[in-house]
């Protein structure tokens, strides 16, 4: 009975295809090639097979947002978020016509951790937030996350650029406040090499406009307030990029992270 | 289907137990979701008779903030300028 169970699911492997499903949130379908396809789940939803299946799975939570005070008091820069934490987990089973309940992690809002992304009996939280300052001209620590998010623009004499996120699992770039620390294993697509990053840090924020802001992590991460665009950005949405910190020169809070995502593959050896 | 936004899962209690991204046109499958849209509402925040509040105050959004700031008299924002901001207007950045 139990050879024959598997062998149903086997046949069922085969012949998946992007009609044999439904999903009430928001998707991508890519057919990698004749026997190979993965499916992004770009937000939250029921999925159903309708087919049994065995897949591997990559969970990200939601960036970070990045810290700062914005408009209040204090000469305050903030630092940035963490990237969402990322998660693959290998040889599930789904069994056809069975719903399974999908959450892809919010980014998070200014100074807030990003969601957690959970399926499958799995779950990912996301990012930590950045930090930012309780006093004039304090230090700012990066957020943690599946990569750290940069730490503010201040060392112990006066305003410098902020620090850049980090990428791929690594910690956030240090000034004199600490990068926040990454999770210290690769935040690449299953983990594997050669697939996309996700999951990058925050920059962290810089005082002025004529200071450069912490670069975003590879991974979706955004950079901090400081030259260029001036304004802190965003994590992009499903990377599970952290946010990058703000400035109170300009009246800027740290930017949000991005949304997190689920990709599903079919089981590969 | 319309583009997701920031949704808060309610618990039992009325704590924010997480945020996630969701579209409205799904929405009934969360019946514990509620829509933020660009309220900063985090993880922990309590949720009460349609309010969120933090440490018991409500969560504003940005637009709500501003608001208040220029609600509050002339004097006491000037009085914040050069008591708390001494050097605010001076050349960036030095202790």
């Amino acid at each position: 009975m139990r050879q024959l169970m598997m062998g149903c699911v086997a046949a069922s492997i085969a012949g998946f295809g992007s009609t044999d499903f439904t999903f009430t949130g928001t998707y991508t379908w890519i057919q990698d090639n004749a026997s190979n396809w993965r499916l992004k789940f770009l937000s939250s939803g029921v999925f159903t097979p309708k087919k049994s299946l065995l897949i591997d799975a990559f969970l990200v939570g939601g960036g970070g947002g990045g810290g700062g005070n914005g408009s209040g008091d204090l000469l305050s820069i903030g630092s940035g978020g963490g990237g969402g934490l990322t998660g693959t987990y290998k040889n599930i089973t789904l069994v056809a016509n069975q719903a399974y309940t999908i959450t892809i992690g919010a980014g998070g809002s200014p100074s807030a951790n990003g969601g957690s992304t959970s399926a499958f009996g799995s779950s990912v939280s996301g990012g930590g937030a950045g930090y930012k300052v309780a006093s004039a001209f304090g230090l700012a620590n990066g957020g943690w996350g599946g990569s750290g998010g940069g730490a503010n623009g201040r060392n112990g004499s006066g305003w410098v650029n902020g620090g850049n996120g980090g990428s791929d699992g690594g910690n956030g770039a240090t000034v004199l406040a600490t990068g926040g620390n990454g999770q210290g294993v690769t935040t690449r697509e299953f983990g594997e090499a050669g697939t996309a990053l996700y999951a990058g840090g925050g920059g962290g924020g810089a005082y002025s406009n004529s200071l450069t802001a912490g670069a975003g992590g590879a991974g979706g991460g955004g950079k901090g307030y400081g030259s260029g665009t001036g304004a802190p950005i965003s994590g992009t949405a499903n990377t599970g990029g952290g946010g990058g910190g703000g400035s109170s020169d300009a009246n800027y809070y740290g930017a949000s992270g991005g949304s997190g995502i689920l990709i599903i593959r079919n089981k590969r050896t | 289907m319309d583009d997701p936004m920031n949704y808060a899962l309610i618990s039992e209690e009325g704590v924010v137990e997480n945020t996630i991204w969701l579209c409205a046109a799904n929405k009934e499958d969360f019946p514990n979701a509620v829509c933020v849209e660009d309220r900063p509402v985090a993880i922990g925040d309590c949720y009460h008779d349609g309010v969120f509040m933090r440490a018991g105050e409500p969560v504003l959004t940005d637009a709500e903030r501003a608001e208040t700031l220029l609600a509050e008299p002339k004097i006491d924002l000037e009085s914040q300028t050069t008591t708390k901001n001494p050097e605010k207007r001076t050349s960036p950045g030095f202790a």
